[in-house]
């Protein structure tokens, strides 16, 4: 009967009141619920289309592109020597790229659910800029420049780290979808920059922006080859800029599937360093361990492994992870003058960003030399990468890049073989993966004009 | 004529009674009298008009006209011979100012018509004097003696007036009155066989002795027919004998099925009636368990498939299928993701309130009703009140429940333990191989007669009352109920004992952890505004709590390690809290004879709350924890679903008169309604909740579902009337909606027609072909796709950004702006015969319905970006065929002894015909696969290849069985064939009833999960049997075994008796019924599982084994009803 009153006193209002609901529409909700809005409630097609439903929909895509990031960063990693799984592998020695099913077990962190949200990213920031052009006018302007600078990353990221042939389709606001043909890796770059180029035509008043669309557009010439003119693009980009996404350790009030940084890698506390990771890795422990370099945040079990590296990076606080910096700009500087045989110059790009950093002992780290090969150099220019981009989803694409553009043997680039440490794990040798293997079998069946990768190698 | 003129005048009789009256009376020249607009309903106004001053001038008009417009002035309905020439002739009239008496007088001067006012004061009957009328009814023979009585409804004990009385072999006649009073004079002394007539019953033939000078009683009681061409049944466009529909439509009554099975809600109702082409599965035996209604066949594939549910002229939400009806807040928590059903909102009403159900299953329904009717409909009319004395009536009712298995045991195999210990241990067939167990006592654990039945005695106690009357110018009803029942489910014996040894107490709302109570109220008040205004006001209200509740033990090899070694024990409570309430509000304008109007607005309002939460306490050597630590999140839900109906309708009709009315009649009707339905789901689950508290510190994490859509129609519809027994029915309807919009609105047009052709002059006549009425209709229905399916859709989501939450849009949903309804096209066809006089009614009906540019949910590639990848799609084509064959008959039908039988028989068939280019359906290793060729709920699996005892130990494992890759087809998950054999048999002047019903259904697939396990547990079973369990539970098979099931049900037996009236009148009552009743009696089937009515899965079109569903229980009922 108590619970009789405590219903009866929702619905009898509204039976007494049903004439003027059927007159203004109102909902019985409305009444009963002292929260209008809800997690996973549908937003009515109307309030999409206005100025307020465009912002959304953009507030939404970074969103998503802060997850993709997330998932980049850690879930791609464990193909790496960055990262390697914690938890239940101790005892099973492993092929994680033959074996991909492993890795790839139920749970939101799946390798393949980076394809499907890169994917998801690509598409809402596509749909962002159709409804901020159509809606928000001169005033979305730096919200539409931003958008196209986060595409053109999305873009850049996906070529970074799959196959040569990502198949790219149109989802437009309004009920329009055409199955996409395959993109080479060198298109979907070309593409990144065009879509930066747009970006840069807006005018928004805003140098940060600006210097984030040269800066993303700067990263994909660099990842075609076009080391100068990625290098011209950056050179007015000051050493201590950077564009950043602040996470906060806390995840209250966010539980949605929106899931971001900090949840991705703190939920399940599975990831850490292997030391030497599948014999090719870097050797953290004894380039980090000795001198706690700052830009790789790990911590140390007394035992000779590092564990929880992300944990303790945002456990006890939040943290910014930027996705374009000064710091960048000056690598794709280095890199440039390393093609063109500057070393000089090189060398002091390189330590220009070693300069920026400290040990954590407060001392700052010290100026490196020219090892004095070009072998030598290159290894110190993805070094330098690895410890300054540790955890930011550079890694795979660095590594592909490192037999893609210079010619490295794969055998000498990937983590195969067992690793050192506690933590027994074998590596095998299967380096032409392509981790979004299951998305694309996926879109192999039901995408009419796609059929598969052009080219598997890295 | 005396009596007719007597029954006319009956006070108490509506129009629809007058309107009997002077059909019937008119034997061999039907339609002799007639009401100027020929629908009854359209007709039952009241009102008293001999007073009132009427003005009136007409030069050469129609008697039949100023007779008609005085009627329309003084707000009468007059009744009059149409037929006569005199109602044809042209007079010139110049009344003003005339009281309406001195008006009818002064028009009907020189016609030697008179006119008679009936009691009712609604009512004025225009007819020659009553000595002449009765001067042409007399015997030629002298008077000689009287007989009277008075005629009963055998049902409801109700008089029942216009019954036409004639002494056979004579021409005396005569017609009961509102009372069932009636009187023959001038009867010759000696035997006679008195027949008793009305259309809507089975006529009877008493027989009696007249004395002379002497007065006879003879009292009847006529039972109601089960199909009649006059009965009147309910269309969107007002009433309709059944005569001149040309769609079949079925009636049922819902007091006839109560009489005989105990139905306690609608789908019971739905399913004691056995309709031909109706559908009826439920989830489970469990209080409150829903069931998926269909209605021939299933009609869409990704769409809703729930027929539309329309309660006194209102919408209600009636969606069964969707996922509402699932209580998202119960669950087993992190070990057992069981999710419990909740009733569907048919079930709110309570059947003693229902007077009738009509279900709709034609071509006409979408027409008639709009798209949300495309699956049919059901029409239920609530009882309201009527003129006359207060009546009161309350029933009882007494139900125990119990389950009955077939072919149920070993559930859990066990034996002895090997190593010696006192305690019996699990022993399948593995650890009988590995010498772990020695399997001596299988039979003694048997599941269900041992620590582990699960299942106890149930019960249901049900309380109805009702209260009604009125007088000419408002009546009123009131009736409620209150129903409250316990199922059958059990914690297990084992573990309650485990619970002491843990010390864990438990109450009793966890020891029977399936129970049930409803409070019901529905009321009615209807009165008449003014002269030309009727206003109705229903309202109903449902007040219903389920609880549920269950023991979990974890840890531990076997069942009794884990008395000692559990680690941790989980106590699950939950349930149901739901309120519905619907009210329509509705007004009938007459102003004249000929045309009405009709307005309405309903409401139908319903909130459910569903609450769950799992207490889990750590356990360790026969210790639990008394404050337990919770070991993971989701551990308190609570759902809230809300769901509002508003319904506006606008409605007109009216007769065309024209000087061809003998041959051809037309009624036009046009109407407007607007429908608005909201459906809104809310679940928030609680992490790390405290003991015993009711919800955590801080905000759940929240998720919801919801469907706000509105949908417009109009329809214009005519009707023809052409020589009395060929009928048109030719109607448009358009619908618009906040999903389609206007340019591309639906549009159903339908066309019906029915030819009474045993009226035709060739028709040879009979006495075994005594009617023979076609029919045919041909119509158009239409589902609208989601307003999210087409333009993608995007939610409210949270995310951080810059440090900041920010509510953010989340894509989900890519639409399809080309997507358009599904569209579907119907045709029946088929006949109405009636044999023998009325002693057997046969009908026959052939539906075949093409459902064009249906709607599948097809799998899109990663590249669209979305989380579903899924998007809807026009590729598909969808045929259902049905045959219904129904038969009633009255085998013996005499004084002593009424015996009638009747049988249901419908098949039923889908077919996809087309699926277009599409991966996900095509995928060839689904269980639900869609292909071209078979069925929509068709059933696929993987078949077994071979099979061989490698190591040769006698039993099969996993592995020594091969199976296909690639999933064949088994069959369909909804039976083709059903039958329902239904028959009664009453004497002692019809007081006392015995009657039973079989149910038939022929092969549909269903899971079986709970095989008999022999193959597990058997030293020796047969290899077949070994293939069959292996293949079950090694996750090959992970639905459990697909079976071709068939089934013969006893569906219900009752006897009832009605006590003798000297008994009764000592209470002043009516009507005191006692009546005893059974339910699911009998069960011969080949199915190895619980019940192969079951399936647990309401939801959808597809098929889930019922292995944690209870089967429907055995139920004896006891009934008691009093009528004062």
């Amino acid at each position: 009967m108590k619970t009789f009153i405590k219903l009866s006193k929702n619905l009898g209002s509204g039976y007494v009141l049903f004439l003027l609901f059927t007159l203004t529409g109102c909902n019985l909700s409305d009444i009963t619920n002292s929260a209008k809005t809800i997690d996973g409630e549908m937003i009515p097609p109307d309030r999409i289309e206005s100025p307020e439903g465009a912002r959304w929909v953009y507030l939404g895509a970074v969103g998503k592109f802060n997850q993709y990031l997330g998932l980049q960063a850690t879930s791609v990693a464990i193909f790496t020597d960055e990262l390697a799984l914690l938890p239940d592998l101790e005892q099973i020695s492993i092929d994680v790229r033959a074996n991909l099913d492993v890795v790839n077990r139920p749970g939101p962190y799946v390798i393949s659910s980076t394809t499907s949200s890169s994917q998801a990213t690509r598409v809402q920031l596509e749909q962002a800029i159709q409804l901020l052009d159509k809606y928000s006018g001169v005033s979305g302007n730096p919200m539409k420049a931003h958008a196209y600078a986060l595409l053109s990353l999305t873009y850049t990221m996906i070529a970074d780290v799959t196959c040569s042939g990502y198949a790219i389709s149109e989802s437009k606001w309004g009920g329009e979808f055409i199955p996409g043909r395959a993109l080479s890796t060198d298109s979907l770059y070309a593409r990144a920059i065009a879509i930066a180029e747009k970006g840069l035509a807006i005018e928004t008043d805003s140098l940060p922006l600006t210097l984030l669309l040269k800066g993303v557009k700067a990263r994909a010439l660099n990842s075609q080859g076009r080391y100068k003119d990625a290098s011209d693009m950056v050179s007015d980009v000051p050493d201590i800029f950077a564009i950043s996404e602040v996470f906060l350790a806390s995840k209250t009030g966010v539980d949605t599937s929106l899931k971001y940084f900090p949840q991705i890698s703190l939920e399940p506390a599975r990831y850490t360093i292997l030391n030497n990771k599948g014999g090719n890795g870097l050797d953290w422990v004894a380039a980090l361990g000795s001198q706690q370099d700052m830009r790789v945040p790990v911590r140390a079990d007394g035992q000779g492994n590092f564990i929880y590296p992300l944990n303790t990076d945002f456990s006890f606080s939040s943290r910014s992870v930027s996705y374009f910096s000064g710091v960048e700009a000056r690598l794709i500087e280095a890199e440039y003058y390393l093609d063109a045989g500057q070393v000089p110059q090189f060398i002091e790009r390189i330590n220009s960003v070693r300069r920026l950093y400290k040990l954590r002992s407060g001392a700052q780290l010290a100026d490196t030399t020219d090892p004095g090969s070009p072998s030598g150099r290159i290894d110190l220019l993805f070094r330098e990468r690895a410890y300054t981009f540790y955890a930011t989803g550079r890694r795979l694409g660095d590594l592909r890049k490192l037999t893609r553009r210079y010619g490295r043997d794969p055998e000498n680039v990937w983590p195969i073989g067992p690793s050192e440490g506690k933590l027994i794990l074998t590596y095998g040798n299967n380096y032409v993966f392509v981790p979004e293997v299951q998305g694309l079998g996926e879109e192999a069946t039901n995408n009419p004009n796609y059929e598969a990768c052009e080219s598997y190698e890295p | 004529m005396v009596q007719l003129a007597r029954s006319v005048f009956a006070r108490a009789c509506f129009s629809l009674c007058a309107l009997m009256v002077v059909s019937v009376s008119s034997t061999g020249a039907q339609n002799k009298y007639v009401v100027p607009q020929d629908d009854a309903l359209k007709a039952n106004k009241e009102g008293q008009g001999n007073a009132a001053i009427i003005s009136l001038t007409v030069k050469d008009s129609s008697l039949k006209y100023v007779v008609n417009e005085i009627a329309r002035q003084a707000g009468l309905r007059a009744i009059y011979d149409n037929s006569s020439p005199l109602v044809a002739k042209k007079v010139s009239v110049a009344i003003k100012g005339l009281k309406t008496s001195d008006a009818f007088a002064k028009a009907l001067t020189g016609t030697g018509l008179l006119a008679k006012f009936a009691p009712d004061g609604e009512t004025v009957i225009i007819a020659l004097p009553e000595n002449s009328v009765r001067r042409t009814l007399q015997s030629d023979n002298s008077i000689s003696g009287i007989i009277a009585g008075r005629v009963t409804d055998s049902a409801t004990e109700r008089p029942i007036a216009g019954v036409t009385i004639s002494v056979e072999g004579t021409k005396l006649i005569a017609v009961t009155d509102a009372k069932g009073v009636y009187q023959i004079g001038n009867v010759a002394p000696g035997k006679h066989a008195i027949s008793f007539k009305l259309l809507g019953y089975r006529s009877i033939i008493l027989h009696i002795e007249v004395k002379a000078d002497g007065r006879s009683n003879l009292d009847a009681r006529l039972s109601q027919a089960a199909t009649s061409l006059n009965e009147v049944v309910t269309t969107a466009v007002g009433t309709q004998r059944r005569v001149e529909i040309g769609n079949d439509i079925v009636k049922l009554n819902a007091t006839e099925i109560l009489e005989r099975a105990p139905a306690r809600s609608v789908s019971d109702l739905l399913r004691f009636a056995q309709v031909p082409g109706v559908s009826v599965q439920t989830a489970g035996g469990e209080p409150g368990a829903p069931t998926r209604i269909r209605m021939r066949g299933i009609g869409s594939i990704s769409q809703n498939t729930d027929p539309a549910v329309i309660v006194d002229g209102i919408w209600i939400n009636s969606r069964m299928s969707d996922s509402s009806v699932v209580n998202k807040a119960w669950g087993r928590g992190a070990t057992n993701s069981r999710q419990a059903y909740t009733s569907s909102p048919l079930d709110n009403i309570d059947p003693n309130t229902i007077e009738t159900i009509e279900i709709v299953k034609g071509p006409s329904a979408a027409s008639l009703y709009g798209q949300e009717a495309a699956n049919g409909v059901i029409v239920i009319t609530t009882k309201k009140g009527k003129a006359g004395p207060t009546s009161w009536s309350y029933s009882f009712s007494r139900d125990w429940d119990s389950q009955v298995r077939q072919k149920y045991g070993n559930w859990y195999g066990y034996g002895t333990s090997a190593s010696g210990s006192p305690y019996p241990v699990s022993c399948h067939a593995a650890s009988h191989y590995e010498l772990l167990c020695i399997q001596d006592s299988v039979m003694d654990m048997n599941r269900f007669g041992n620590l582990f039945d699960d299942t106890g005695p149930g019960s249901l106690n049900n309380h109805s009352f009702a209260v009604r009357g009125g007088v000419s110018t408002i009546n009123y009803s009131f009736s409620g109920s209150y129903k409250n029942s316990i199922g059958t489910r059990r914690i297990p014996r084992i573990d309650l004992i485990r619970s002491r040894i843990f010390d864990v107490p438990l109450s009793k709302d966890i020891t029977t952890p399936g129970s049930s109570r409803d409070i019901y109220v529905n009321s009615s008040i209807g009165f008449k505004a003014s002269k030309d205004l009727f206003i109705d006001l229903v309202f109903g209200a449902n007040n219903s709590t389920i609880t549920q509740s269950d023991v979990e033990f974890n840890g531990g090899t076997n069942q009794i390690d884990t008395i000692i070694f559990s680690t941790s024990m989980g106590v699950m409570t939950g349930g149901s809290d739901a309120l519905s309430i619907n009210s329509a509000l509705s007004a009938r304008f007459q102003p004249d004879s000929w045309w009405n109007a009709q307005g309405s607005l309903g409401v139908d309002l319903g909130e459910r709350r569903d609450h769950g939460r799992n207490d889990y306490r750590q356990c360790r050597l026969g210790k639990c924890e008394p404050a337990p630590v919770l070991l993971s999140s989701d551990r308190l839900r609570q759902n809230s679903v809300s769901n509002k109906v508003l319904t506006a309708r606008l409605s007109a009709s009216g007769g065309i008169h024209t000087p061809f009315d003998r041959f051809l009649s037309v009624t036009p009707s046009v109407g407007l309604d607007v429908r608005r339905g909201i459906n809104k789901g809310v679940l928030v689950r609680f992490a790390d909740v405290p003991f015993g508290a009711d919800q955590a510190n801080g905000d759940g994490k929240a998720s919801m579902d919801a469907n706000d859509v509105i949908t417009a129609g109009y329809y214009v519809n005519g009707s023809f009337k052409l020589l009395n027994r060929m009928y048109f029915d030719i109607g448009f309807r358009q619908d618009a909606g906040s999903v389609i919009k206007m340019n591309s609105s639906s549009r159903y047009p339908k066309f019906a027609t029915s030819w009474l052709v045993s009226d035709e002059g060739f028709f040879p006549k009979s006495n075994m072909l005594s009617g023979l009425k076609l029919r045919g209709a041909i119509g158009y229905a239409a589902v609208h796709p989601d307003e999210a399916d087409l333009y993608g859709g995007y939610i409210y989501s949270r995310a951080q950004i810059d440090g900041q939450i920010t509510w953010v849009a989340e894509l989900q949903g890519v639409g399809n702006n080309k997507l358009v309804p599904e569209r579907s096209l119907e045709v029946e066809g088929g006949f109405d015969a009636y044999l023998w006089g009325d002693r057997a009614e046969l009908m026959f009906t052939v539906a075949n319905k093409t459902l064009h540019n249906a709607i599948i949910d097809r799998r899109i590639p990663t590249s669209s970006g979305l989380s579903s990848s899924r998007r809807k799609e026009n590729i598909s084509r969808v045929q259902n065929r049905s045959i219904e064959i129904g038969i009633t008959t009255r085998i013996i039908d005499n004084d002593f002894m009424l015996l009638q039988l009747g049988t249901n028989i419908s098949n039923v068939n889908n077919v996809i015909r087309r699926l277009g280019n599409n991966t996900l359906t095509a995928s060839n290793t689904s269980k639900d696969r869609l292909v071209e060729g078979y069925q929509i709920g068709a059933v696929w699996d993987r078949p077994v290849l071979g099979y061989s005892d490698v190591n040769g130990d006698g039993f099969l494992e996993a592995s020594e069985i091969m199976l296909g890759d690639t999933t064949v087809y088994k069959g369909w998950n909804t039976p083709k064939f059903t039958a329902a054999y239904n028959g009664s048999i009453s004497v002692l002047n019809q007081n006392l009833t015995a009657s039973f019903s079989l149910a038939q259904t022929g092969p549909r697939v269903q899971y079986a999960t709970f095989l008999d396990n022999y193959g597990e547990t058997v030293v020796g079973a047969p290899i077949e049997s070994q293939v069959l369990y292996m293949a079950a539970i090694s996750n090959i098979h992970n639905r459990g075994t697909a079976m071709s099931v068939s089934e013969l049900r006893l569906n219900s037996a009752s006897i009832s008796y009605n006590l003798p009236r000297n008994f009764t009148s000592r209470f002043n009552a009516k009507l005191i019924t006692v009546s005893l009743q059974g339910s699911n009696l009998g069960l011969w089937t080949n199915y190895s599982g619980r019940d192969p009515m079951v399936n647990s899965t309401p939801v959808g079109n597809l098929l889930s084994d019922n292995g944690f569903t209870l089967p429907m229980p055995r139920k004896y009922a006891f009934n008691v009803r009093l009528e004062l």
